[in-house]
């Protein structure tokens, strides 16, 4: 990487305060983003990509500066754009454009299309008339349409027609850089295929930087020379394009990407199951924010477990750990038919249950950690929390919980966040590589 | 196929506008048997929805009419069978799923209180049966500690919970066809995979029929055991989930798998445009973006669909007589890919992409 990209983004954060009352006073944040950083060179495109609620979107607009970032550098062609004035900021977006998912609603429709698409240059200060109709006539050619649409008003047009104006629009003052949230997402995909490689075309042409923010995958690779994927805020791995999705590092990634459906019916079931929901922004996990649902998760040294096995007790540890309510499983039971009122229903019963609805077998595979598992179980039913959850809690920890990981770059360039790649955690279970 | 739970037979389904009828379904014939997953894939525009809406009558009449065709519910026509009797069926022994599960929800009452209604209103049971029932719904379709959560609000859940919720609530009648609109479109892929997984459990464990909308040839591939392409209110091809992937037959369906994006190897755009729905193509709707598109294609009727293997047709003039199928069948793509549509510029297509059935 060169010593100077084009953009570079330090430490950038955008939380939302959470208020309560007439007084607004604050009682929590959204952590929205939480502190990335990432380069971009010119020329290039950089996928920014994960699922709802990471913040990818977020992370594009406080980019711009379409919001102000809580905290951070964004330090464009050698300028911090954080500290510009409004006059600055003007002529920053001059040279940073952005575009959005749905282009109707970027379109007034009383305008005409080409009037659309002049108006960043009139906005800019070109007054001669004709001038700005050669500029888009020629403009309309170059993404597909033709000169004569100039006159045509945005519903004459098919979506995939309308986001090719978006592109024209996003193009007339030639910038340095477009951010462009989910572009083709809204597209059939007979028609997304020629928008991509329509701005494949243009970037090259006009030498653009794109950070291209996505939910699929799919449309990431065809696009991106090198992806971020976000987890919770966060970035969890960046690497080249091919590294990220041929031999990806952080557990997340090798989720995500083994989530997406392949056309080919051979390799169905090939997915690595992610239980349970995206934790809160507001309250993210410690540690590694993705330990709550990390499959490959480090176990504690002292036990011999199955990764499954430990997946499971820790699903339970950490269920324990916010509160879970036996009384709640017992009326389970008492729906079930296996007794008629809750007092009735065995403690056997509901130490089953329990395995069954975390999917802990009857015994664990080793012999120390049943013993805890049962004692903690055994204060579970007997009403006995505290004692509980301080037994499952001292046991059943891990480091991924404790410490939140670094991002390092490995030697095959990717750079990912987590344990299992960071040389300094020593590792002495042997992992499952599932 | 043997006595299948639905068949639908040259089914058409149209819309009368202001600005002229649209033909959203013309001619659509498919089967379904029992126990079997069938994914109706397609475009906007392409009658999917509108097909498959139209077999409990969930499109709004008027504008909508079924203009003719038979849907036979085992042995039952539907398109004769009174309100009163649809409504019965409609939730009891066919049941539905879309891809928003919001739209499905009653905001305002409990998860538990709504299921235990859809229960009630197809079964004579007790109201404490019936909650024990919607218990053990929630707790099948994987809805953690079922019994403290009986009593949430939808806004309580995630989208990803919700749509298993709206499942469980589908299944509260033990329905024998399940009809799925892209259940799992609104949802991140990570969850899209544990609905998709779950559908499967699902079906093994009650035996139900699933009819599955999708526009996503990747999500078919993970879920279907036969495939009905879409287009342009046509069926294009239908056969066999592995057939299809291997041997796609039909120039729009290998065109469809050669656009996907990120599959490793180049993508190849179709070119042109979706068709208006007002003023379809006449011959094959696919002809002004085929690349082997011949004088035949472009006058007359869409082509009748043809044997191309066991259980597996294609509506492609190049599998009559006089033709050589090898030609289309080839997997090179031919260097004339999408120059007879020309690029999708040019005249403005009056927006029928978005004309269609995807709402
Ligand atoms: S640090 Fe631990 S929890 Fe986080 S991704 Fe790595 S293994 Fe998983
Ligand atoms: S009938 Fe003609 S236009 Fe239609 S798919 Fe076959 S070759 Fe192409």
């Amino acid at each position: 990487m060169s010593s100077d990209p084009l953009l570079s983004v330090r430490g950038l954060k955008k939380h939302y305060p959470i208020t309560e009352g007439v007084l607004k006073k604050e009682v929590g944040r959204v952590k929205a983003v939480d502190g990335i950083s990432f380069d971009v060179e010119s020329g290039e495109t950089l996928g920014l990509v994960g699922e709802s609620g990471c913040g990818k979107s977020t992370a594009a607009t406080s980019l711009l500066r379409l919001e102000d970032p809580t905290d951070g550098d964004i330090v464009f062609d050698g300028e911090d754009i954080t500290e510009f004035d409004d006059t600055r900021l003007k002529s920053f977006r001059r040279r940073a454009q952005m575009m959005f998912q749905d282009p109707s609603s970027s379109f007034d429709p009383r305008m005409s299309v080409g009037e659309s698409v002049a108006e960043p240059l009139e906005i800019h200060g070109m007054r001669d008339r004709s001038r700005r109709r050669r500029i888009v006539e020629n403009l309309l050619e170059r993404v597909g349409l033709s000169a004569s649409d100039f006159d045509r008003y945005p519903h004459e047009f098919s979506g995939g027609q309308k986001q090719r104006i978006a592109l024209a629009r996003a193009l007339v003052l030639n910038p340095d850089i477009i951010v462009a949230d989910e572009p083709v997402s809204a597209l059939d995909v007979s028609i997304q295929a020629e928008i991509i490689s329509l701005m494949r075309d243009l970037q090259d042409e006009f030498d653009l930087a794109i950070v291209f923010i996505s939910h699929d995958l799919g449309v990431v690779r065809e696009v991106c020379d090198r992806v971020a994927v976000m987890y919770l805020g966060e970035i969890v791995e960046v690497a080249d394009t091919e590294t990220l999705f041929t031999d990806p590092q952080h557990p997340y990634t090798r989720a995500l990407l083994s989530s997406i459906p392949t056309p080919d019916p051979t390799r169905r079931n090939e997915q690595i199951e992610l239980t349970g929901d995206v934790p809160s922004p507001s309250n993210p996990p410690s540690g590694c924010r993705f330990h709550t649902r990390c499959p490959e998760v480090i176990p504690p040294a002292e036990f011999d477990l199955d990764q499954d096995e430990w997946r499971h007790v820790l699903d339970l540890r950490l269920r324990v750990d916010s509160g879970l309510d036996v009384e709640d499983v017992r009326s389970f039971l008492v729906a079930e038919g296996v007794a008629n009122d809750t007092e009735a229903v065995p403690d056997d019963a509901v130490k089953r249950e329990l395995r069954r609805e975390f999917d802990i077998p009857e015994t664990l595979s080793d012999a120390a950690a049943e013993t805890v598992l049962s004692e903690g179980l055994d204060a579970l039913v007997s009403g006995d929390h505290d004692h509980a959850r301080r037994t499952l809690d001292e046991a059943f920890s891990t480091v991924c919980e404790r410490d939140a990981p670094a991002l390092e770059t490995s030697e095959r360039g990717s750079t990912a966040a987590c344990h299992l790649v960071d040389e300094s955690v020593t590792v002495e279970s042997p992992v499952s590589d599932d | 196929m043997t006595d299948p739970l639905l068949s639908i037979r040259d089914l058409h389904v149209q819309f009368n506008t202001d600005e002229g009828t649209v033909r959203a379904v013309d001619g659509v014939s498919f089967d379904v048997a029992r126990g079997e997953t069938v994914c109706v894939v397609g475009e906007s525009g392409s009658g999917k929805t509108v097909a498959c809406e139209s077999i409990t009558k969930l499109i709004p009449m008027p504008p909508g009419e079924i203009a003719g065709g038979e849907i036979l519910f085992d042995g039952e026509d539907l398109t004769e069978t009174s309100e009163k009797r649809l409504e019965d069926i409609r939730g009891g022994r066919i049941a539905h799923v879309f891809q928003n599960p919001q739209s499905a929800l009653n905001p305002v009452y409990p998860v538990g209180a709504q299921i235990v209604e859809a229960i009630r209103l197809h079964r004579d049971v007790s109201k404490e049966a019936a909650r024990d029932r919607a218990i053990d719904l929630l707790d099948r379709v994987g809805i953690p500690e079922a019994t403290a959560r009986i009593d949430d609000y939808p806004h309580e859940f995630s989208g990803g919970m919700k749509q298993r919720v709206v499942i469980a609530m589908a299944l509260a009648a033990d329905p024998d066809l399940l009809i799925a609109d892209e259940p799992t479109t609104a949802l991140d892929v990570t969850i899209q995979a544990q609905i998709l997984r779950l559908l499967r459990d699902l079906q093994d464990e009650f035996g139900m029929s699933i009819v599955f909308v999708t526009h996503d040839l990747g999500v078919v591939a993970e879920i279907a055991d036969r495939v009905v392409v879409m287009y342009s209110g046509k069926v294009m091809e239908t056969g066999p989930v592995y057939d299809v992937f291997e041997q796609p037959s039909h120039p729009y369906t290998k065109a469809l798998l050669g656009c996907l994006p990120g599959q490793g190897k180049s993508m190849e755009p179709i070119g042109g445009t979706l068709p208006d729905p007002k003023n379809p193509p006449a011959g094959c709707r696919f002809h002004p973006r085929c690349p082997h598109a011949t004088a035949d294609c472009r006058t007359g009727d869409h082509p009748e669909p043809l044997d191309v293997g066991t259980d597996h047709e294609a509506a492609c003039v190049y599998y009559g007589p006089g033709y050589d199928a090898s030609v289309i069948q080839s997997d090179a793509v031919s260097e004339s890919t999408a120059t007879d549509g020309g690029s999708e510029g040019g005249t403005p297509a009056d927006a029928s992409e978005s004309g269609g059935d995807d709402r």
